[in-house]
């Protein structure tokens, strides 16, 4: 646990518990100091994610509250949006449901991933990395879609190879809450299992030894000193999850519709779609997710409040030491490979069938005696094919490096200042999650198309597209990864005469390097699928994958569609192992770091 | 030089902050601007001369063309063009047809036009041409045209899409489908059924159909649709719902492409339309000349082409041409198959539509 004294009053340690009665606001503060690095970086920093998140949301507000002609504030966007026959009320319910369910799935999944891969000697600890990742890098369409052919009630392939001739019954129905919220929750399982391991690899494990010796069980270690030490990071996950099903529709549309589920989300699809598009009432149904958003993130600062019970990163050494499973090992190994059959092989098997067929039918003898790799010779026939992959490249790499160098800056911020309105800037920086991405594009192509300078029509304005797109997650990763550090290793740095600059790049950037990791791979992977704002905002040329793989989807070539995927399963696991060996020196680097 | 990199990111930072302060609005001022028609200098042109003419031009401007489409096989015609102008680089920005009608809208208003060309659905040229940002096509390939293709507004049909009925044969005995649509109202078709969540177009031309051509009264058309819906499966995006009746996951889809359903069978899947489930709805997807284009001539080359012939590259991919005849292929829709095209004043009230079939999937009471 953090050792800070609580008599230390070093002028130059830009935290302080308790906090000081007043204090002057950080921009005044930056402005009273000279132009120095912190001024500029953090300021930027800060000016930066501000603009990115206020542009959509203008937008969106002006939408929402102004009449059609632009004279005065009104409400009525709220009543076309929620009221008639709209059946919202019964939709929110399903989509709470359905959300919290995902939600929770996932959470409990990709936490026990982590800890089992983080913190114990399981075997085939290398299948996690394919277990935890693939989900995430398979588009949801695809994902979804590989389920419907492994679930559906009368044709899907467990019922009929499986539970069919083994119990005479069909009991798997993809069709129902209970399905929506299984693929869900396996697609979302990653953002939970990226997060927890950056947590789990940042705790001292010392704690757990003494709970471990003063006589507590292992449950009670886990229950009363391992939760609480990574509740940032579980708290993260779960906002982020939570929201993320609340505003997403792939599954929810392809699963639910069959059976009349409906959830809120349709009916922002509903008004997007048609024409002259009703943007307040899209806009109101943003703003009434923004505000559960906004709540969660309120929550989640609240439950963080007393922040030195999480620190766990300190001045002290500490070698993590995997938990001995014994007896266990073996069933641990089993439970292990069954999960990654179940999420990786199965779904991404059937993508692979699929990728190669004419179209798709169960397997036969008669289907599978005609296989063929026609689909994937017409992937790489495209003419589109290696400029969308650059430029998807150059967006991911870049996004993803943008966005976690920014909010590393921010959450610092949020989590290390009293700066006034820092909990408005934590909040601003979770408000993209919400906005739907054509209102996204619609924002930014109103904004830069109105601007001198060239950024519409250019690879820039889908950089900061996606910059703001992915803006909270990169919040989230930070400020899980910066709530588990101790300010005395800043304190101390800053001490020993470092300026604020070679404090944050020399010990703060290495000691959050996990999680800051983990969220570079997650935008990274996410940012090959962005769709919603690139389809209006890219122009021809600056093609991406995601705009392949749509223009496949309209054109009905499903199983031309599944080579691609199959493709870019295969390039992003490669990408993100590369990532990975890159990172794990970085990484250890930092660990050497913390323990001089 | 990381400093020098700081500033400079502030200061692209500043520049961003105080480029933003107009506050967005939506309704920026649209008024229809009658300019020059910029295509004047070629109409009466003809043959070998309006080509000549229109290439040399098309290189003066710079041997680009900047397209919009939705059109999913707008390849084939790229290629095509290619071949027979190889001079002329096409750019054709592709996307799902609301996006490309408020790509366009939003450059006009604020005021950079960015495309000569655009290629989409019905509905959206209406749109556009309501807003005054079509010029008619005058040009000598609309004389092959069949006469539904044209009298549109300020834009012309280039070919149209089928909705029809298409089957698993697998799953469907021979003749085991009804001669028209009422016959999907029996309740011995339950869960066997397709639509797709966003087709109230549709849904719009099949109401219209029955109550003007079938003599249905509102409320029994009504109470037909509720009784078909009774019996389906809500299906999202025309591509799963294809590749799900090829699989056998539902025996037939009562509102799929036909060039689905073709391209499919020409793959060797079990699935059909014919004999015809009557009536097919067709539906118009159009090309439009930009009333303000950046490049002109190459946009009147471009669509001489598409409508004279680059039908043939429409015919070839299995949709339906808007010319009158292709030489070497055969009308996909048999001749008299009772059709049905939705009218202007049925596309205006596209709102009630669009709301009424949300409504009916959803089992919501309809709205007033």
């Amino acid at each position: 646990m953090a050792l800070i004294s609580a008599s230390r009053k070093d002028p130059a340690a830009p935290s302080q518990d308790p906090p000081p009665p007043s204090r002057p606001g950080l921009l005044t503060r930056l402005r009273r100091k000279r132009l120095s690095a912190q001024t500029l970086l953090v300021g930027g920093a800060v000016i930066v994610v501000g603009y990115l998140a206020v542009v959509p949301l203008g937008y969106l507000i002006h939408d929402t509250f102004l009449d059609a002609d632009g004279s005065g504030v009104s409400l009525d966007a709220f009543s076309r949006a929620y009221g008639g026959n709209s059946q919202s009320g019964d939709m929110l319910l399903n989509s709470l449901w359905f959300a919290l369910g995902s939600a929770a799935l996932a959470l409990i999944l990709g936490t026990t991933l982590a800890y089992i891969q983080v913190r114990t000697d399981t075997p085939f600890k290398s299948l996690f990395f394919a277990a935890s990742l693939v989900p995430l890098i398979v588009p949801g369409i695809l994902y979804s879609t590989s389920w419907i052919f492994l679930g559906d009630p009368q044709s899907g392939l467990l019922n009929a190879l499986l539970f069919k001739p083994l119990t005479g019954t069909s009991p798997v129905n993809i069709y129902s809450v209970w399905g929506m919220i299984w693929v869900q929750g396996l697609h979302l399982s990653p953002v939970a299992f990226l997060l927890m391991v950056a947590a789990f690899r940042a705790m001292d494990p010392s704690l757990e030894e003494s709970a471990a010796m003063s006589g507590a069980s292992r449950l009670t270690v886990l229950r009363r000193i391992t939760v609480p030490l990574v509740r940032p990071a579980l708290i993260s996950a779960a906002l982020l999850m939570f929201v993320q099903s609340l505003e997403s529709f792939e599954v929810p549309a392809l699963l639910g519709l069959q059976n009349g589920i409906y959830v809120f989300t349709s009916r922002i699809y509903f008004v997007l779609r048609s024409y002259p598009t009703d943007y307040g009432a899209a806009g109101a149904y943003a703003i009434g997710l923004l505000l559960i958003a906004a709540a969660g993130v309120l929550l989640s600062s609240w439950l963080q409040r007393s922040s030195r019970n999480f620190q766990t990163v300190t001045g002290k050494a500490f070698r993590p030491r995997p938990v001995e499973l014994g007896r266990a090992r073996p069933v641990v190994g089993v439970a292990v490979i069954v999960y990654f059959l179940i999420t990786v092989v199965l779904p991404v098997a059937v993508l692979v069938y699929a990728s190669l067929l004419k179209y798709y039918a169960a397997p036969s003898a008669e289907t599978l005696s005609s296989l063929t790799f026609d689909n994937y010779r017409q992937v790489f026939d495209m003419p589109l094919a290696f400029t969308a992959l650059k430029n998807s490249l150059i967006l991911g790499l870049g996004a993803a490096t943008v966005v976690m160098l920014l909010t590393a800056v921010v959450s610092w911020v949020v989590l290390r200042t009293k700066a006034r309105g820092r909990r408005l800037l934590d909040l601003l920086a979770f408000t993209p999650i919400v906005i739907p991405g054509l209102v996204l594009g619609l924002a930014l192509a109103f904004v830069y198309l109105r601007m001198p300078l060239p950024i519409y029509g250019t690879l820039l304005i889908l950089l900061v597209s996606y910059c703001t797109r992915y803006l909270p997650y990169g919040m989230r990763y930070s400020s899980a990864a910066m709530a588990q550090m101790a300010p005395e290793l800043e304190e101390s740095a800053a001490v020993s005469g470092a300026s604020w600059f070679q404090t944050f790049r020399r010990v703060l950037l290495p000691l959050m390097s996990s999680g800051i990791l983990a969220g570079w791979v997650y935008i990274l992977v996410v940012s090959f699928r962005e769709l919603s704002s690139t389809i209006l905002l890219y122009s021809p040329g600056k093609e991406v994958l995601s705009v392949l793989i749509w223009e496949q989807f309209e054109n009905g070539q499903f199983t031309t569609l599944a080579a691609l995927g199959v493709c870019m399963v295969l390039l992003l696991v490669v990408l993100v192992a590369l990532a990975y060996r890159l990172g794990a020196r970085f990484g250890l680097q930092g660990q050497a770091d913390s323990s001089n | 030089m990381r400093h020098g990199a700081l500033t400079a990111g502030l200061l692209v930072a500043g520049l961003l902050m105080s480029a933003c302060g107009p506050s967005p609005t939506t309704t920026a001022a649209n008024a229809p601007r009658e300019k020059s028609n910029p295509y004047a200098a070629y109409e009466g042109l003809k043959g070998g001369k309006r080509t000549a003419k229109l290439l040399a031009d098309a290189r003066e401007e710079g041997g680009v063309l900047d397209l919009y489409t939705s059109n999913t096989d707008i390849q084939d015609l790229v290629d095509g063009f290619k071949k027979a102008h190889p001079g002329i680089k096409v750019r054709a920005f592709r996307a799902n047809s609301e996006t490309v009608l408020q790509r366009t809208l939003q450059e006009n208003q604020a005021g950079k036009p960015q495309n000569d060309v655009i290629d989409t659905n019905d509905l959206e040229l209406r749109a556009l041409d309501s807003q005054h940002l079509l010029r008619a096509y005058t040009g000598p390939s609309a004389r092959g045209l069949k006469p539904e293709a044209k009298g549109l507004g300020n834009w012309t049909a280039e070919r149209f899409n089928a909705f029809v009925a298409g089957w698993n044969t697998r799953e469907i005995p021979r003749g085991g489908q009804p001669e028209d649509f009422t016959g999907f109202a029996d309740p011995k078709w339950k869960g066997k059924l397709s639509v797709e969540v966003g087709d109230w177009d549709w849904y719009a031309a099949m109401h219209t159909y029955l109550t003007e051509k079938k003599g249905m009264t509102e409320a029994a058309a009504d109470a037909l649709f509720k009784k078909v819906v009774a019996n389906v499966k809500v299906a999202k995006g025309h591509t799963v719902q294809g590749e799900m009746l090829s699989a056998g996951q539902f025996g037939l889809a009562l509102s799929v492409y036909s060039h689905t359903v073709d391209k499919a069978a020409r793959k060797g899947a079990p699935v059909t339309w014919k004999p015809v489930v009557e009536p097919v709805i067709l539906r118009p997807n159009g090309i439009g000349l930009m009333a303000s284009p950046r490049h002109p001539a190459a946009a009147l080359l471009w669509t001489d082409y598409v409508l004279g012939e680059g039908q043939k590259e429409i015919a070839k991919s299995l949709r339906i041409p808007a010319a009158r005849h292709v030489p070497g292929y055969d009308e996909p829709v048999p001749a008299g198959t009772e059709t049905f095209t939705l009218s202007k004043t049925g596309e205006t009230e596209t709102k009630k539509w669009d709301a009424a079939y949300d409504a009916l999937l959803r089992g919501a009471p309809q709205a007033d």
